[in-house]
């Protein structure tokens, strides 16, 4: 039986039997593949799923530049632009799946880029080598922010040479069209795109760069695929940052603190103008500075925008404020006598006037005028210490402004515990700090009727489809002096400017408040260090009327002047005098002014200290071609106004003013030319 | 015999319908697994599937001179001497012609190329069918050493060798049992089959070892994931594909295999496209339909009027569905690599027109059990032939 068909042949029903029993073998292998098609996709399928997700896919995030800070008017503080950074995979430098078989037919990556890559990045062969071979690392910046024709020419090696592992990051680099202009208030951005101070850093959340990501599927060539799926990333438009500042005055602020740094030698200044009825910061610097496009070449404590952050004490500029809360409390009237003998005890203690010299009998008015120390301290000593300290709180002193600035301080105010002589001190601007801010808004109030207002610098914040979606208001935090208190201080300190201490402050025509003020430079480690000073003024302008308030302060002033009255007053008058110009506010008398015609011309001068050169212009020869002018100095809008007129064409590159161009000036070109020009 | 099938008139409608369902998805898989490295190749992306197209309707008129001329001509054995003798030269000839990945498979003629190894399969299926059927008839014993089925030994060896130098161990392997397989079923005796079987495994174990990289594919068959991104890279490739299809797939076109990750993709390897985009279901429905298949040509072998026709239809069974499941199993990582075609869903000319050649052949066999049975109806109906008739009635129900 075991070997039937040995000798014979099997039958053909036999035959039959062993080829079904072959067909259901095959089927039953059959039902087995079936069972692992059925393990490989049901039960295994979600992570073999995944896996092939992982290997054909990857995340590409885009990066969006960082919305725009411009100044009130609209003109560029702070823009964006997208570049491209280099990095390396180091572990993926290798050619893999390239012939299996063929070993020796793999390029040594990693050498070959090195040598392709270092004449375009200027980075020497072994340097980007060794960066390329780190071991185990999957991440490794090569260069960043790449210029674009830079980064086209890596693009066209890593593409015509079929590198792996190299890879563009698209990175958002901020440029400070204004280079240090402003430079504490716009602050400045980190790696990463971070604020790192100023604007920047407050409103870093609303300014930064979007970051959007999608999944996008690769094939085995690293090809994108499938990219009729995948939207090209919608550029996520970041909105505008407006802010109060006046790039004019900026400008003009900015010089004048740069004069008085290289006049006095001094250690730090700061300078604000401010809108005293709605709170508005127009004009802010501060010194030491920076170039926000450079931080790095910048010490730290340049960083710091003093006229929020530093503290000091104010000295005389403090005593219209506690004339006011001597006036609110009804204790004393521009006319209340008061007797100068030179100098004053209280407890153990004697304070002098600063020139140690007695008035004798002397009204209110002269006390302020003269900055007068034994007035004001008797002053003090008939509003009682309670009412100094909640006159001063009234102020906002010992509490910040609110203003929409990173690193603002409160200052020191203290309540309690007031002694004679403290409450002494208090009243002649000592014993208090404050910031260059508090003492601006407080000395505001007085400008304005009495408003205590909250400054602000953010103006609106404008989307990209130009919606505003914040705006800064005015913000009265409370009123809290009268009108008529504050048209009396008005006058006493116009009368500052006019006969007393602030002389140098004076601007011909027009009515100018203020007040000089001179106090020793607190020591951090407490006390005060001597033959060291802060020199300090506060005004407004008009005085009765104002538009503008000023505060300027200069720390430790070098040399012969220290005094307010000598460092800071005439700084003021510079600026605002300029400003009163520019803006176009008419002087209150044309008595010994330059005639209109001679205004119009300063004005013009002024201006034009800003803005550059007549503009160039197109010059058609008689055989029908242009002679191209230099167009140095013009931004976009003007040249395409001008080749338009002289049927050209315009190819801009970049953005600002134009700092070359193709064909060179002078040439002579047909009508319907391109002209290339670069701006910057 | 010309009896119904399911919703079918007859098995032969059955065989057209199924047909062209599996070259319905066939032609839209070709083209999905191919367009882009068609793109990539050629710059035309339907390059592969107008190929398919052709070599079907090629296939068809194939499938058509085969039946008409029918099995009892073309087992003639002058006949299929002179076809053993053409398909070996051709498989000396692609020696003369340059290798693909290392190996010398085709014949490059302009515009297409043929793999004569897949011609070789059917030969020793034809020759296998004539001879032993004929040997049946007689009720000579077949032997793998003894008599005249020896000399078929022999021919199926030197097909072995051929294809063993191109190098083609799969195919080789493939013709060897297709070969065994015509022996078993025609009635080698049992002691044979299981000494054939242990030296086939001997065999199969020792030319495996004995090279590298097939002992290699051997390793990554059993642990591809363990060298997933050389040796076991295409089975990695082919899971990872099978696998994120899922019950319903990724969706025809939308599979990632296809973009140069998963090698061979629109070839030996087009299943594994299959199953990413149309998912446990579509494999499913692709099996049932071989299975289906493979039901009809049993029948057909089942049914057929002589020994020669029965042969032949089980070889086309083994070649048809034998090789299908093959494949399935190759691709899906039971198997190693072994370079057997899916046929009707992947890609490969000459695959496709040996395979309807064998359908072809196959119809024939249908076709001839159709007209024996007439014959007998006649026989039965004709008075003269009734007693016969009836004799050979009771002769099948009581025998």
């Amino acid at each position: 039986m075991y070997n039937r068909f040995r000798n014979h042949g099997a039958s053909l029903k036999e035959c039959m039997t062993r080829y079904v029993w072959v067909c259901i073998l095959v089927l039953l292998f059959g039902g087995l593949t079936v069972g692992r098609y059925a393990w490989l996709q049901l039960v295994r399928g979600e992570e073999l799923r995944k896996r092939s997700y992982d290997m054909a896919t990857n995340k590409i995030v885009s990066q969006h530049p960082r919305g725009k800070i411009v100044d009130r008017d609209g003109a560029e503080l702070a823009v964006s632009i997208m570049t491209g950074s280099l990095y390396a995979d180091p572990e993926d430098m290798v050619d893999k799946l390239a012939t299996t078989k063929n070993l020796s037919n793999r390029r040594d990556v990693r050498k070959l880029a090195a040598q392709l890559l270092a004449p375009v990045l200027k980075i020497s062969e072994a340097k980007l080598l060794e960066k390329f071979s780190v071991p185990e690392s999957r991440f490794q910046w090569i260069k960043r922010s790449l210029e674009p024709k830079e980064e086209q020419a890596v693009r066209k090696i890593i593409r015509e040479n079929r590198l792996p592992g190299l890879h563009f990051e698209m990175e958002s680099k901020r440029y400070y069209t204004k280079k240090k202009m402003a430079a504490q208030v716009l602050g400045f951005v980190g790696i990463d795109d971070k604020g790192g101070a100023g604007i920047e850093l407050q409103l870093d959340k609303e300014l930064k760069g979007r970051k959007t990501s999608q999944l996008q599927t690769f094939n085995s060539r690293q090809d994108r695929i499938y990219d009729e799926f995948v939207k090209d990333p919608v550029e996520v438009k970041l909105p505008t940052v407006y802010l109060t500042l006046d790039s004019h005055m900026q400008y003009v602020v900015e010089a004048a603190v740069d004069n008085a740094m290289l006049e006095y030698n001094a250690a730090g200044a700061a300078a604000i103008i401010m809108d005293p009825y709605t709170g508005e910061i127009l004009a802010m610097a501060s010194r030491p500075t920076f170039d926000p496009n450079n931080i790095d070449d910048y010490s730290s404590e340049s960083w710091n925008n003093k006229g929020v952050s530093f503290i000091y004490e104010p000295g005389s500029v403090f005593k219209p404020i506690v004339g006011c809360i001597g006036m609110t409390n009804g204790v004393v009237g521009p006319n209340t006598g008061f007797y100068d003998s030179g100098h004053i005890t209280v407890a153990d203690r004697v304070f002098r006037n600063w020139d140690g010299e007695g008035l004798g009998n002397i009204s209110f008015t002269d006390v302020i005028k003269f900055s007068n120390n034994v007035g004001m301290i008797k002053l003090g000593q008939m509003i009682g210490k309670k009412s100094m300290v909640e006159g001063a709180k009234n102020f906002g002193f010992g509490n910040d402004t609110g203003v929409d600035l990173p690193g603002e301080e409160s200052g020191i105010l203290y309540a309690k515990d007031m002694w004679d002589p403290d409450l002494a001190s208090f009243s002649i601007g000592q014993g208090i700090a404050v910031t260059p801010l508090q003492e601006l808004r407080a000395i505001c109030a007085i400008a304005n009727g009495g408003e205590l207002v909250k400054p602000y610098m953010i103006k609106k914040i404008v989307d990209a489809d130009g919606n505003v979606i914040r705006e800064g208001k005015k913000e009265v935090v409370r009123n809290v002096i009268t009108e008529n208190v504050s048209s009396q201080m008005r006058m006493m300190m116009e009368k500052v400017v006019s006969e007393g201490g602030g002389k140098k402050a004076a601007i011909k025509g027009y009515r100018i408040a203020g007040k000089t003020g001179t106090a020793e430079k607190l020591d951090p480690n407490g006390g005060y260090t001597p033959g060291k000073y802060i020199a300090s003024f506060v005004g407004f302008v008009p005085a009765d009327k104002p538009k503008y308030a000023m505060l300027v302060m200069v720390d430790t002033p070098k040399g012969s002047l220290f005094y307010g009255s000598q460092v800071s007053a005439p700084i003021f008058r510079d600026v605002l005098q300029q400003i009163l110009v520019l803006k176009g506010i008419q002087p209150s008398s044309r008595e010994g002014l330059p005639s209109l015609e001679e205004m119009d011309k300063l004005s013009a001068k002024l201006r034009s200290k800003q803005k550059v050169k007549p503009l160039p212009k197109l010059e058609t020869l008689a055989n029908g071609k242009i002679k191209l002018p230099a167009f140095k100095g013009v931004d976009i809008r003007k040249a395409t106004e001008i080749l338009e007129a002289g049927k050209l064409r315009l190819r801009p590159y970049g953005e600002g003013e134009a700092y070359q161009q193709k064909p060179l000036p002078g040439t002579e070109v047909d009508p319907n030319t391109t002209v290339e020009i670069w701006f910057n | 015999m010309d009896k119904s099938f399911w919703i079918f008139r007859n098995p032969k409608q059955a065989i057209f319908c199924i047909m062209a369902v599996l070259m319905v998805i066939g032609g839209i898989n070709v083209f999905s697994a191919s367009f882009i490295q068609a793109q990539d190749m050629y710059g035309n992306s339907y390059s592969f599937l107008i190929r398919y197209v052709i070599f079907t309707a090629l296939g068809f008129a194939v499938m058509h001179v085969m039946r008409r001329l029918g099995y009892k001509k073309l087992l003639q054995p002058e006949l299929l001497f002179g076809i053993y003798i053409t398909v070996a030269l051709m498989m000396m000839a692609v020696f003369v012609f340059p290798a693909v990945k290392g190996a010398h498979r085709w014949i490059f003629l302009p515009g297409l190329s043929i793999q004569p190894s897949e011609a070789a399969k059917l030969a020793i299926i034809m020759i296998c069918a004539s001879s032993l059927g004929e040997m049946l008839k007689r009720k000579e014993p077949v032997r793998l050493f003894k008599g005249r089925s020896s000399k078929i030994v022999i021919l199926t060896v030197i097909y072995f060798i051929l294809i063993y130098f191109e190098p083609d161990l799969g195919t080789g392997a493939i013709v060897m049992g297709l070969m065994l397989g015509m022996f078993i079923i025609a009635g080698l005796p049992k002691n044979e089959i299981v000494g054939m079987l242990g030296i086939a495994l001997v065999g199969a174990i020792g030319l495996t070892m004995g090279t590298a990289y097939r002992r290699e594919r051997v390793m990554v068959m059993l642990d591809p994931w363990r060298d997933p991104l050389d040796k076991g890279y295409q089975m990695v490739q082919a899971q990872m594909a099978i696998g994120s299809g899922g019950l319903f797939g990724t969706h025809w076109g939308q599979g990632t295999g296809k973009f140069f990750y998963l090698p061979e993709a629109h070839t030996d390897f087009a299943f594994a496209i299959f199953s990413q985009e149309n998912g446990f279901l579509g494999v499913l429905f692709v099996f049932v339909l071989f299975m289906l298949l493979g039901y009809i040509f049993a029948y057909i072998a089942l049914h057929a009027a002589d020994e020669q026709g029965f042969l032949l239809a089980s070889g086309v069974t083994f070649l048809i569905i034998g090789q299908a499941v093959a494949n399935m199993a190759m691709v899906g990582g039971l198997l190693p690599i072994i370079g057997v075609p899916l046929v009707f869903i992947s890609y490969g000319g000459s695959s496709m027109l040996i395979s309807m050649a064998a359908i072809g052949l196959l119809l024939s066999v249908y076709d001839e059990s159709v007209r024996q049975e007439k014959r007998k109806v006649i026989a039965q109906e004709a008075p003269e032939n009734r007693r016969e008739g009836l004799q050979f009635t009771s002769d099948r129900r009581w025998k």
